[in-house]
């Protein structure tokens, strides 16, 4: 753990190139470190001065300290920083503390510490459990509700009941790996990678004119060999983490437009632009709101988020009245009455289907609706089919799956270690329960249909690998808090609102201290 | 410090907008799913749920020995939606390839307006195969039930057919059409958008009942005899109609019926309405000479003639302002009864009636249901026009004697045959032997056993005048090898539209056999024969044809004692 945190400050400190900047912050984590006599510090210059050795172990054992419990796992980590140490010391015999620390970051260790950090059951805090087990229990819910709603259009149509059944399994299995994939791979370096991410996404998305596939009158994936790929998708998680790194990175600054508007601002611009071409006006509007809620949570002023917000959904506006087609199935929803057979047809068959659920529903596979009067029942509509068929209970489940989606993912940002974690867990959390309201608004009538997907539940691949990426970014942030191990006082006290105790807590914690150095 | 509980305060903002959002929903939930529920169900229901019939079976139509003459079997109705489908052009040519339609037919029916249109009704399970393979959207299947009548032109004009929607029109389909049809039942079933069924969710209401099978007292072997000579006849006379009719003298079963030209029930739409009449039951006819049958019955009955009474018969006799002539000149003045009846002196026969009176003549007619129906199961019968005793003037007596100024049907002439044949019982033509209901009962036809008309003995004198005449007299031609045979010839000319009569004449034979226990009674009539048309000459031989079979086929004992067999004919 304290080797983890080793090893994150230096490669946090080869990337920093602005030297003035770099400057900037060291002298603002000296000023904080001083009161608190900060032990990084201390240990600082003995490892600037000793070999690679003795900076492994006077930097792990005093954070260890702390906290009794936390001694003997440190001292099963000396086991790995001996190993690594060895090896370390035949290559390279000096001395500065950037190399030292480069260490880490070579695969065979890392490996051995995410194998360790496994074994050690430490590795996984509550909530990241929680977190992996409501994901888990709305893809179930899912499959079976997706079974349900398309075994018999499946049947019809490509003469297998299995069809989306299966596809959404092997999709699983995708997703599942990068579940396990995010949730070891540490968010610091997944935010430094963003705009790489970014970079693909981007690259799809213009692709997808030019090589994408048609279908219901949009054009939204890429298909590659057996693969059906929406970009859109992929787009909307890595414009999410982009704006949570740079955000993060300006917190202060972010009353000057320029932070705020690049590049991310242009950049997402630029990505929402593409998604609405293809089009695809649910997944834009997701992308656009996640990135200004990560502005807003980042401390964005609220004048100029208020400016952002009317300009923003004056150009959504702009783009939704420029045709007449586009506005009339938009505004459907608020009088869904006047043309049923029309633009109102799937509101209302959507209603009728919840309504005609009631409380306990018709029973499981006993659907009507899903025969052709919903479109897409188990994807956009999955949620009318769960009230159809399990009623008012099924909805209200999905609901409490999703309230405790929301819970887990605030409690795994309010004890992320640092503010980017707490910001990347927070923007993820609303992603997602803004996706699934969007969704199950549209189902029960309340907004208007864009055609998005219920996360976790609905089938789709794209979707469901996001989503489960997501969530694996979220244990994460969750395993990250337990490894820096905040005891159950601070907690008690975080929890009360003090948010000095908080701070002060996390000052107390070398691990945290250094990251939070770089950061604020 | 203050930076951070902002910002912590703003994810408190968040999240309590996402949880509100949350509850919104929920709210939003129990509004449709609790409190407007009922309205939501009735939406649904008003939408998606249908009341179905469901056809029944309709039962089978079979001879007397259960071979099937109509059966309903699975086929399968094609239809468009005409909206859906989206290439017009294209899914017409496809279809007309399969359905051998022209192209622009089908086109035309796609481009209706309106969300349904039958492209082809009733096809069969291979041609719906091969439509279903198309795959074209907007076209489906609708299965039905579609009646097949195997043997084909057999017994057409009795059968009668159904229409489109199964329900009998013509003949014996309409006669047990309620009883063929069987009961429809009820499902609700629910409709997606599209019409088709959605599966798994439909409720039988009430079970549809099949139809019963109805076996008839036809013979199809004796059938196809009859309609072969028919035919047969009408090409040797130059007719344009013949009719006949086969019948068991005891019980009245009906063993074949027939009008040729006739038709094949499975293309019925193709035909002309008149070769679709059951002529024998729904055509009335002057019957001339063969009516003599009726004033020989009374004549003995009454005991006014015995047969070897010695009538004279003058060249011609006068009555009111008519005189009335026999066809040929008698070979003498004076003949037996017997004789007058197997030579058919008109003469002879008005001299009897005459001495028989108007009101004992009168009672016969009436007694042996002339003017009336028969009885037969069969829809649309003919009564004849018989003029009522109080109207009758001087001539009416002397002319219904020799049957003119009366009409009769073929089935009425067999009815009065049989009081001969029988012993003097009039009986019910019938069609139906038995029914068969789907849970397996049957029901036998349970005839009214006869009514009494004349006395045995007055029936055996009868027989042995009836048997004079194909022995020596008219109806020579009626004889068969095996079996010994009595009948009636008769000519009648046909009726002139515009009054009195024209050179058109109705051929008619009508007799049974064996003689000395009569089974069977058959009678043939011949419409506007032109080469020859005397009933002796035209329609005898036919009768002799079909008579001769139809004993054969039902194993009856050939007479022992050669009285009017075609040796002792030709020996003679």
């Amino acid at each position: 753990m304290g080797r983890e945190a080793a090893a994150r400050k230096p490669s946090g400190k080869g990337k920093r190139p602005p030297p003035a900047l770099l400057e900037a912050r060291r002298r603002q984590g000296e000023e904080r470190a001083k009161p608190e006599k900060d032990p990084r510090d201390k240990s600082r210059p003995s490892q600037q001065k000793k070999a690679a050795r003795v900076a492994g172990r006077a930097q792990a054992s005093p954070s260890r300290k702390q906290s009794p419990a936390r001694q003997t796992a440190a001292k099963k980590d000396l086991l790995t920083e001996g190993l690594r140490r060895n090896k370390s010391a035949a290559r390279k015999t000096q001395t500065d503390s950037r190399k030292v620390v480069d260490f880490p970051k070579r695969i065979p260790d890392r490996k051995r510490a995410t194998a360790l950090a496994v074994a050690t059951k430490s590795g996984l805090s509550g909530t990241g459990y929680w977190i992996l087990g409501v994901s888990l229990l709305m893809f179930l819910y899912g499959m079976v509700m997706i079974f349900s709603a398309s075994s018999g259009s499946a049947f019809r149509v490509y003469g297998s009941s299995y069809y989306f059944l299966l596809r959404q399994a092997i999709w699983f299995g995708v997703g599942l790996i990068g579940l396990i994939c995010m949730a070891y791979l540490d968010y610091h370096h997944l935010s430094e990678i963003s705009p790489v991410l970014v970079g693909v996404a981007i690259a799809a998305l213009a692709a997808v004119p030019f090589f994408g596939s048609q279908a219901y009158g949009s054009t939204r994936s890429i298909t590659l060999g057996p693969l059906v790929i929406q970009p859109s998708e992929f787009a909307k998680m890595s414009l999410l983490i982009l704006a949570v790194y740079v955000y993060n990175k300006r917190r202060g600054k972010l009353d000057e437009w320029k932070e705020i508007v690049m590049p991310v601002l242009l950049v997402s611009g630029l990505a929402c632009a593409l998604i609405l071409v293809e089009p695809d006006l649910g997944t834009m509007l997701i992308a656009a709101i996640s990135v200004f809620i990560v502005l807003f949570l980042a401390g964005a002023p609220l004048r100029k988020l208020a400016v952002l917000a009317v300009s923003g959904a004056g150009l959504t506006a702009l783009f939704i009245f420029s045709s007449p087609y586009r506005k009339a199935r938009f505004l459907a929803f608020l009088h869904p009455w006047e043309a049923p057979r029309e633009g109102g047809f799937h509101i209302i068959q959507s209603m009728v289907a919840l309504g005609s659920g009631s409380v306990t529903g018709l029973g499981l596979g006993m659907s009507r609706q899903k025969f052709f009067y919903l479109p897409n029942a188990h994807t956009d509509f999955i949620f009318s089919i769960i009230g159809e068929e399990i009623g008012l209970i099924g909805t209200v489940a999905v609901l409490g799956l999703f309230a405790s989606f929301l819970i887990l993912g605030l409690r795994a940002a309010r004890r992320a270690p640092d503010g980017l974690g707490k910001l990347l867990a927070t923007s993820i959390t609303c992603m997602i329960m803004i996706q699934a309201l969007i969704n199950m608004g549209a189902a029960t009538g309340a907004l208007p249909i864009t055609g998005v997907t219920l996360p976790f539940i609905s089938y789709g691949g794209s979707s469901l690998v996001i989503c489960m990426c997501l969530a694996g970014i979220l244990i994460n942030v969750s395993r990250q808090e337990a490894e820096t191990g905040v005891s159950n006082d601070r907690r008690k006290k975080r929890e009360r609102g003090d948010m000095r105790g908080r701070n002060r807590g996390a000052l107390a914690s070398p691990a945290g201290s250094r990251r939070r150095a770089p950061i604020a | 410090m203050s930076k951070g509980r902002k910002r912590d305060a703003r994810i408190n903002l968040a999240a309590l907008v996402l949880l509100l959002g949350l509850v919104l929903i929920g709210y939003r939930l129990v509004d449709l799913q609790v409190v407007r529920a009922d309205r939501f169900k009735q939406i649904a229901e008003d939408q998606r749920y249908q009341q179905t019939d469901i056809n029944p079976l309709r039962g089978c139509l079979t001879d007397r020995e259960g071979q099937v003459l109509a059966i309903s079997k699975e086929a399968y109705s094609i239809y468009a939606t005409p909206y859906l489908v989206n290439d017009k052009p294209a899914a017409a040519a496809e279809l007309s390839g399969i359905l051998q339609k022209p192209r622009q037919e089908l086109e035309e029916k796609l481009r209706t307006k309106g969300g349904f249109v039958y492209i082809e009704r009733k096809v069969s399970p291979e041609v719906a195969d091969a439509v279903k393979g198309l795959g074209i959207d907007g076209i489906g299947l609708q299965k039905e039930s579609k009646r097949f009548y195997p043997q084909g032109g057999l017994a057409s004009q009795i059968l009668g057919f159904v229409g489109t929607d199964n329900v009998g029109l013509a003949g014996l389909e309409l006669q047990y059409e309620s009883t063929l049809a069987g009961e429809w039942g009820e499902a609700g079933m629910e409709m997606d958008p599209a019409g088709e069924p959605i599966p798994g969710v439909s409720k039988m209401i009430k079970p549809p009942m099949d139809g019963s099978d109805v076996q008839l007292t036809l013979d199809s072997e004796i059938q196809f005899k009859l309609q072969e000579q028919l035919a047969q006849s009408l090409k040797d006379s130059g007719a344009q109609n013949a009719t006949g009719l086969v019948m068991d003298c005891r019980t009245g079963e009906i063993l074949a019926m027939g009008s040729y030209p006739d038709f094949d029930v499975n293309l019925y739409s193709n035909v002309v309405a008149d070769v679709t009449r059951n002529r024998a039951v729904t055509d009335g006819f002057e019957p001339g000479s063969v009516l003599k049958i009726l004033t020989a019955m009374a004549a003995i009955d009454q005991g006014v003639v015995s047969p070897n009474s010695v009538i004279n018969v003058p060249f011609s006799i006068q009555i009111g302002e008519y005189e009335f002539k026999d066809d040929h000149p008698m070979e003498k003045d004076d003949l037996t009864f017997t004789e007058v009846i197997a030579h058919s002196s008109n003469i002879g026969t008005i001299k009897t009636a005459q001495a028989t009176g108007k009101d004992a003549f009168s009672k016969y007619v009436e007694e042996a249901g002339l003017g009336q129906l028969t009885g037969v199961d069969f829809p649309g019968e003919n009564c004849g026009v018989v003029l009522k005793p109080e109207k009758w003037n001087a001539t009416s007596l002397p002319t219904m004697a020799i049957g003119q100024g009366i009409t009769v049907s073929p089935i009425q002439l067999a009815v009065l045959t049989s009081i001969v044949a029988n012993g003097g019982l009039k009986v019910t033509p019938h069609f139906l032997k038995q029914l068969e209901h789907p849970d397996g009962s049957t029901e036998l036809y349970q005839g009214s056993g006869g009514e009494p008309i004349i006395s045995e003995e007055s029936a055996a004198s009868l027989r042995r005048i009836l048997g004079e005449v194909v022995r020596m007299g008219t109806g020579t031609r009626a004889a068969m090898s095996l079996y010994n045979c009595a009948g009636k010839t008769g000519t009648a000319m046909k009726v002139n539209p515009e009054g009195g009569y024209r050179e058109a004449y109705i051929a008619t034979f009508t007799g049974f056999a064996p003689t000395e226990d009569p089974r069977l009674v058959t009678v043939i009539t011949l419409d506007e024969p032109t080469s020859i048309y005397y009933g002796g000459l035209a329609a005898a031989p036919c009768f002799s044809q079909v008579m001769e079979f139809a004993l054969q086929h039902l194993q009856v004992t050939p007479s022992i004692d050669h009285v009017n067999t075609k040796e002792k004919v030709i020996s003679e």
